[in-house]
């Protein structure tokens, strides 16, 4: 290894920060609530995020209870659980996954990873959050508007979508139009800005390369999310001219109730395309945050350098780019070419390659490491077995063949539950606990966090699994009710019993950890400003929590990569990116 | 969707040049010490060319997204639109002399003359007004002929388009305007300058992206383009 002892002044011209142009609040109102601070806007996005998530969890106790138990609740009638279930879907994919991931994670880490004073233009930055909680709200004003939400399916498919017969035909499906159209505006804001910080805004010595894989997973999500959110909003857009103002993108001829409607000519199939050209991507925005946020979680935990580095950043490269090639795997039962289902299966299955690459890379790094078995290394290590889990069904429904019976079954269902529900969620939960003694000064209660980790964990296999099985028996999704097809055996209503039952712990224990993220302002351990030894810059800044221009009077210098954890010959375990030499003593 | 495809690998194409020029086959645990390669400058300038180039590659994406649509959506042998197309050609003059007036002002600043470059910008967003207006004529004339209903859905796509791309305008005009109202007061020629330069570089794209949609709707020769492209093999 080749030292370059340079004082921390360093030759570099551009370290001094630029006072002129750094934003300063000057009120109590600017510096909390209108706040153009990335670390703020980090937290009322996560805060929002989690505050819709939370009505998605009811919303699934409520599916849950009248799979469960049909007949238990004299309001929720079919057209009432399709609402619940189209809501649910939504709310958790758009509103709280991408939104925590890319507006929550990403505006709190980006500046503080790479070593910046904050994002590049704080203002627009500001106004994202801003029109994403206008979003949110557009949304939640469904549920009060006369006729519902939309009950159209999170996948909003056309004729159906905007037709009588669909539940909140009348306000529901507009205002979702109109939210998802709000909310596309305002992540593209966000997203232009989390990419040219990446690329303009890094510290000195910051190359590329020296990037924590949390900062590549969300930079190349981000990239991924400006790339196919335009699809869904050219989508959305006709949609509502068609619903609105009667025009006929998606709307074939249709006679309704005897009556021949003004439509025709349209074609529902665009709509399909459109959709999963977003639509798959969107398993990948979700994803790679995910995977770059678990890399780092486990080197740090098992106080082991990330192996493969560079194959896991070439991965993830290779993943983002795969995603936009695959999307019709989504539309085999919809009706197309024969040539063209080998080639989206083929695509589909090439992109396992990288992906399996990354959970060897991960296993192979737990390898002989000094395992910490610490809360968010829990959540780490059960993503891993997750993600492998739901990637296995991913590969089975992948193929053609096998797709067609299971498609629109409970065993889709449980596939892309584990797969992009599950693993995903742990990973935020890996993540909180991981990053809150940074935020806060204060670690969260150990105890309540491993009593959360293994009631969420085991729960959530003993919900989804058995939901497998269930739909190999040919439980159809998206039905109200199971009456009347012989071929499913009387038990399945036992286990859908007992996934219900088990559903209800699941979500009840997640009020521990809301406990837990309340107590621990007041009552955590005070933390210092790294206390799991980590070598990321976010974990070296003078203040904890890291005050407005994170890093004081000097921009932190880069000398090496993010993982040097039990380098031999150093005084400590781990040698920070911003250490001069990893004999030296800790950075000053 | 072969066009958008192709959209992406042109995309692809460009940040896979850049990204060979990062060092990704670096060994970043071999090499400790302050980098050789420092990232670039992070001056406000480059910073908000960088920002309006990706903005502009996501507005690309989604007029392309929209071209695709109209190649799946509209049968072969539509008709177009039921418009006379001289009116379009008005405004699309309107568009392009915005465009230059903006390239003028820029110069004007340059040079340091402003009050002749507060002049042109304000020429420049006058003539962006006439351009919206002149569309907003056009759809109203199509609305009235009630091609906007049709099965045809040319007309549809026309008010589809010619929508969003005038809201793109109007949000780029919003900057303008700010820029034109503060010129007066800011008594900076080169920041003048540079922000005249990212207008110029939006309204250009803008244009592009106009005269392209304008020649698909009208299905000029190059809407055989557009059939090969879009047109999903059966
Ligand atoms: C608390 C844990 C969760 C439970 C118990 C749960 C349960 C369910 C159930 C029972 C359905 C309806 C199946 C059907 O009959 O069609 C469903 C649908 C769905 N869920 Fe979840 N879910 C949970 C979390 C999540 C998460 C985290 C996501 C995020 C990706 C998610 C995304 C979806 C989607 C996209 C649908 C499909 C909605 C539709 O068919 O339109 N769920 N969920
Ligand atoms: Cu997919």
């Amino acid at each position: 290894m080749v030292d370059t002892p340079i004082g921390a002044a360093g030759p570099f011209p551009g370290s001094e920060p630029d006072e002129a142009e750094l934003y300063h609040p000057h009120s109590w109102l600017t510096r909390y609530v209108f706040s153009q601070d990335a670390k703020v806007i980090a937290i009322q996005y996560s805060g929002t995020a989690l505050a819709i998530g939370f009505v998605a969890l009811i919303l699934s106790w409520l599916i849950r209870l009248q799979l469960g138990f049909p007949g238990l609740f004299s309001f929720i009638g079919p057209a009432e659980y399709y609402q619940i279930i189209t809501m649910h879907g939504m709310i958790m994919v758009v509103y709280l996954l991408t939104a925590v991931f890319l507006g929550g994670f990403g505006n709190y880490l980006i500046p503080l990873m790479i070593g910046a004073r904050d994002m590049v233009f704080p203002y627009v930055n500001m106004l994202s959050y801003w029109i994403y909680l206008l979003a949110v709200l557009v949304l939640v004003a469904s549920f009060f508007a006369p006729g519902g939400p939309t009950g159209a399916g999170w996948t909003l498919y056309p004729p159906q979508a905007i037709l009588s017969g669909t539940p909140g035909q009348g306000w529901g499906i507009v205002l979702m139009l109109a939210s998802l159209i709000l909310f596309i505006i305002g992540f593209t804001m966000g997203g232009v800005n989390y990419v040219v910080t990446v690329l303009q805004a890094r510290a000195p010595g910051m190359t590329l390369m020296r990037m924590p894989l949390t900062i590549w997973g969300i930079f190349t999500a981000t990239v991924l999310a400006l790339l196919a959110f335009p699809a869904l909003f050219v989508g959305a857009v006709m949609m509502l001219l068609d619903r609105l103002l009667g025009t006929s993108f998606f709307m074939p001829m249709i006679i309704e109730a005897g009556q021949r409607l003004h439509y025709g000519g349209g074609t529902p199939i665009l709509f399909q395309h459109l959709f999963w050209f977003f639509g798959h991507p969107e398993v990948y925005i979700v994803a790679l945050p995910a995977f770059g946020i678990v890399s780092d979680l486990i080197s740090t935990h098992a106080r082991k350098n990330i192996f493969g580095y560079r194959m896991m950043v070439w991965a993830i490269i290779a993943i983002g780019a795969l995603s936009f090639v695959v999307w019709a795997h989504h539309m085999y039962v919809s009706g197309m070419n024969p040539y063209f289902g080998f080639f989206f299966a083929t695509t589909t299955l090439i992109i396992a390659v990288p992906t399996a690459i990354k959970v060897y890379n991960w296993v192979l790094t737990l390898w002989r490491g000094d395992i910490h078995l610490t809360v968010p290394m829990l959540f780490a290590i059960a993503f891993i077995v997750t993600f492998l889990n739901g990637g296995l069904t991913g590969l089975f429904l992948g193929n053609v063949v096998v797709d067609v019976p299971l498609s629109d079954t409970l065993f889709v269902v449980a596939h892309f539950h584990m797969v992009m529900g599950v693993a995903p969620i742990l990973v935020i939960f890996g993540g909180i606990y991981h990053w809150y003694p940074k935020v806060t000064g204060r670690m969260l209660d150990e105890r309540l966090g491993r009593l959360h980790f293994w009631v969420t964990f085991l729960g959530a296999y003993l919900i989804f699994f058995p939901m497998h099985y269930l739909g190999l028996l040919g439980v159809p999704r998206r039905y109200f009710e199971i009456t009347g097809l012989g071929f499913i055996p009387a038990s399945a209503a036992s286990l859908n019993a007992f996934i219900s039952v088990v559903a209800l712990v699941v979500g009840a224990a997640q009020v521990v950890f809301v406990v837990n993220l309340i107590r621990s302002l007041w009552h955590g351990v005070p933390a210092g400003g790294n206390p799991w030894h980590a070598t990321t810059l976010e974990w070296q800044t003078p203040d904890t929590p890291p005050r407005h221009g994170n890093w004081g009077a000097r921009l932190p210098v880069v000398y090496r990569w993010p993982y040097d954890y039990s380098v031999p010959g150093a005084a400590e375990d781990f040698v920070p990116q911003n250490q001069p030499s990893h004999t030296a003593g800790v950075a000053p | 969707m072969s066009l958008v495809l192709l959209y992406l690998a042109g995309l692809g194409a460009v940040s896979g040049r850049w990204l060979a020029r990062q060092h990704l086959a670096a060994k970043p645990w071999l090499s400790a010490g302050p980098s050789l390669t420092l990232p670039p400058d992070g001056g406000t300038e480059l910073a908000a060319k960088l920002a309006l180039g990706i903005f502009l590659a996501v507005v690309g994406l989604l007029f392309a997204l929209l071209v695709a649509a109209y190649g799946m959506r509209v049968p072969p042998g539509s008709t177009g639109i039921p418009l006379d197309p001289r009116l379009l050609w008005l405004t699309t003059g309107f568009l392009g002399l915005a465009s230059l007036l903006l390239h003028r002002a820029g110069r004007a600043a340059r040079r340091g003359a402003e009050d002749e470059a507060h002049a042109t910008l304000l020429a420049a967003v006058a003539a962006s007004l006439v351009f919206l207006g002149g569309q907003g004529l056009a759809w109203r004339l199509i609305w009235e002929a009630e091609a906007g209903r049709t099965a045809d859905a040319a007309g549809s796509f026309f008010v589809l388009i010619t929508l969003l791309h005038g809201l793109h305008l109007a949000g780029g005009l919003a900057a303008l305007a700010r820029i034109a109202v503060g010129a007066a007061w800011t008594g900076s020629p080169a920041r003048l300058a540079r922000s005249i330069g990212l207008c110029t570089l939006y309204w250009d794209a803008l244009l592009v992206i106009w005269l392209v949609a304008f020649g698909i709707l009208f299905r000029t020769p190059w809407s055989g383009l557009i059939d090969v492209l879009c047109r999903p093999p059966a």
